[in-house]
């Protein structure tokens, strides 16, 4: 009897003091490594590649737009573009650019400090992005990049 | 003698065995609320908007390579069917000719690549020629610093010194891409 008690006296638990600061760190990680997602995309998107992608210089804004065809089937088959939460047409770019604009820090309103980030299905057809290229190109907003996967080749 | 034991105990602690909780709360938060940062791609500045058509613009024609995609996905390079796997070879050939063929460019400066693609083409192929073309760019460029590739990529144009680099760079081998506006079937 003895005996048994002296056993139990002895602390058995691991101690779990620095599992916060553990997790802390990781959560701090990602906080730092991650971005908050703009919007969910609500095309299907399969993302192309390159071999001479660079990434967005961190001074400059970014504004996604992403092309392909709707996700759910109720909006047809038709290539659409979607811009923050809703399908827009090309003629919707000029109210939603500016829109958005707001909404950014004052001094990287200008469209040149904008880098206008399309996210294009790699199976359609440019069509759509000719249209997309043409407009923002009136608009004044000139800066694109085209998302992609780096890619080596051989 | 009840009140003197409870104070031999060792230290007083306060309970933070919910605090790895609470910080798992946050940080499964965090890894469903964000994605990690893949902003990456092929950038690039559309000129300015012309208001007058311009067409007067006199190019020797043998300063100026057409690349031409269809919306059979088919390329079409100075005239001559071509796979995409070859653009480089004979874009790279074309920019740094140097007057040495008759038959292509005088120098870097006056070496001119059209990129004219149908709406038809699918952007997969699109995008890949476009990064055959930039490539072609980018390799002379990394060349001329004698620097590779990649590393080219990585240089900071919002350093000083990664800056006079690519300033450099692009005085040697000036970005002479141009995407030819579509043909308008309207008017």
């Amino acid at each position: 009897m003895g005996k048994f008690r002296k056993k139990a006296a002895v602390s058995q638990s691991i101690p779990t003091a620095s599992l916060p600061d553990i997790i802390f760190i990781l959560l701090f990680f990602f906080m730092v490594a991650t971005k908050m997602r703009k919007a969910d995309p609500k095309v299907v998107f399969e993302q192309a590649s390159a071999t001479q992608v660079q990434s967005i210089p961190e001074t400059m804004e970014t504004i996604d737009l992403f092309i392909g065809k709707p996700k759910d089937s109720k909006f047809g088959t038709v290539p659409v573009i979607q811009a923050g939460e809703n399908f827009i047409t090309t003629d919707g770019l000029g109210p939603y650019l500016s829109e958005a604009r707001t909404k950014l820090p004052a001094s990287k309103r200008s469209p040149g400090k904008i880098i206008i980030n399309i996210k294009m299905d790699e199976n359609l057809p440019i069509g759509i992005l000719i249209d997309v290229k043409q407009k923002l190109r009136k608009i004044g907003f000139r800066n694109l990049n085209y998302t992609a996967l780096k890619h080596s080749k051989l | 003698m009840r009140k003197k034991k409870k104070n031999k105990r060792p230290t007083e602690e306060v309970n933070a065995s919910s605090m790895a909780d609470i910080a798992f709360l946050l940080l499964i938060f965090f890894l469903v609320t964000t994605t990690i940062v893949n902003e990456k791609g092929i950038s690039f500045i559309m000129p300015k908007k012309q208001e007058e058509v311009i067409d007067n613009v006199k190019i020797a024609p043998k300063n100026l390579l057409t690349v031409l995609l269809n919306s059979n996905n088919l390329l079409l390079v100075g005239g001559e069917i071509m796979n995409v796997n070859d653009i480089k070879r004979k874009t790279k050939r074309f920019i740094n000719n140097r007057g040495a063929d008759k038959t292509l460019s005088d120098s870097p400066e006056k070496a001119i690549i059209s990129f004219k693609a149908d709406r038809g083409s699918q952007f997969k192929i699109y995008l890949n020629v476009l990064d055959e073309l930039k490539a072609s760019y980018n390799e002379l460029r990394a060349e001329y610093l004698n620097i590779s590739v990649n590393e080219y990529l990585s240089l900071d144009p919002t350093d000083a010194e990664d800056n006079s680099l690519l300033k450099q760079a692009k005085t040697a081998y000036p970005p002479t891409l141009s995407e030819a506006e579509p043909t308008d079937f309207k008017k």
